[in-house]
């Protein structure tokens, strides 16, 4: 009966309102969960779309012109551009950030929350200054 | 004793190999971030910057990285979410392919030009070779 009783539905709290209004994540974890959700926007669909871009501007003169004058000025695409750059950004520091962790750098609670504001802050700043290209 | 308790061993090796691309992409980005900031974004000077032979093999060095650390990340997605066994290894099987196109499509991209290039450059500048290969031809020759 014991062993009957322990095998309840197991994870108890992982349900959608719960993910959302319930769990508070801490900063490192806001950092974390960013860091896997920007990567898996960079695998699909930024970096086929980065591949197209790259594509269409060496192809040819007319398709470069294309691409700079008419398609990279279009809003859905500028919009989609600032998310690829903040995906790209954030996964960076993101990642430096994680490198130095695997080195046991910064792995005591203030700096891991230091660290943490610094990378999502630093994701931004990159996104703003490298957006502002963009415009 | 020795006891293999354990899993596959791929763990560790994959682990170091998503950190050491990881490294090998980080200084690509700066390095590109840096020639970005300094290109004046017209097709001569677009087209030139992807003649080079270093910029070549660094963004293909770049794509294999890329491909490597994506395959770890993405695997490690799907096996935390996607629990029916046939739906993760299909959605493996599918990102291993897309890997290889992008693998195969940035190839294309960078050396679809190249053939001209080197004839130009063998044969000085032909009047039908694309600018940005006489610019490139001119200065390898001086």
């Amino acid at each position: 009966m014991a062993s009957a009783s322990a095998k309840k539905i197991r994870p108890k709290y992982l349900s959608l309102p719960a993910l959302l209004f319930e769990i508070r994540l801490p900063v490192p974890g806001w950092v974390s969960i960013f860091h896997r959700i920007s990567g898996a926007w960079l695998f699909f669909p930024f970096a086929a779309w980065l591949l197209y871009l790259l594509d269409t501007s060496l192809q040819s003169e007319q398709g470069f012109q294309y691409v700079k004058t008419h398609y990279l000025t279009l809003p859905l695409v500028k919009l989609g551009m600032l998310a690829f750059i903040w995906a790209y950004c954030h996964h960076f520091c993101a990642g430096i950030r994680f490198l130095f962790l695997d080195l046991d750098k910064g792995v005591d609670l203030r700096t891991a929350r230091i660290t943490s504001w610094i990378v999502i802050l630093a994701g931004l700043a990159l996104t703003a200054i490298f957006g502002a290209r963009l415009w | 004793m020795k006891r293999l308790v354990v899993g596959a061993h791929y763990g560790l090796r994959d682990w170091l190999a998503q950190r050491i691309t990881a490294a090998i992409m980080a200084v690509y980005t700066v390095v590109m971030a840096v020639v970005l900031l300094n290109n004046s974004f017209t097709y001569n000077s677009w087209k030139a910057l992807f003649a080079q032979g270093w910029m070549r093999v660094a963004t293909l060095l770049f794509a294999a990285s890329l491909a490597w650390h994506a395959w770890v990340g993405v695997r490690d997605i799907l096996m935390d979410y996607i629990k029916p066994d046939g739906l993760r290894l299909t959605l493996q099987v599918g990102t291993l392919l897309l890997l290889a196109v992008y693998v195969g499509w940035t190839i294309q991209i960078l050396w679809r030009g190249a053939s001209r290039s080197a004839n130009s450059m063998r044969w000085s500048s032909a009047p039908a070779a694309p600018a940005c290969a006489r610019h490139w031809s001119s200065r390898v020759r001086i």
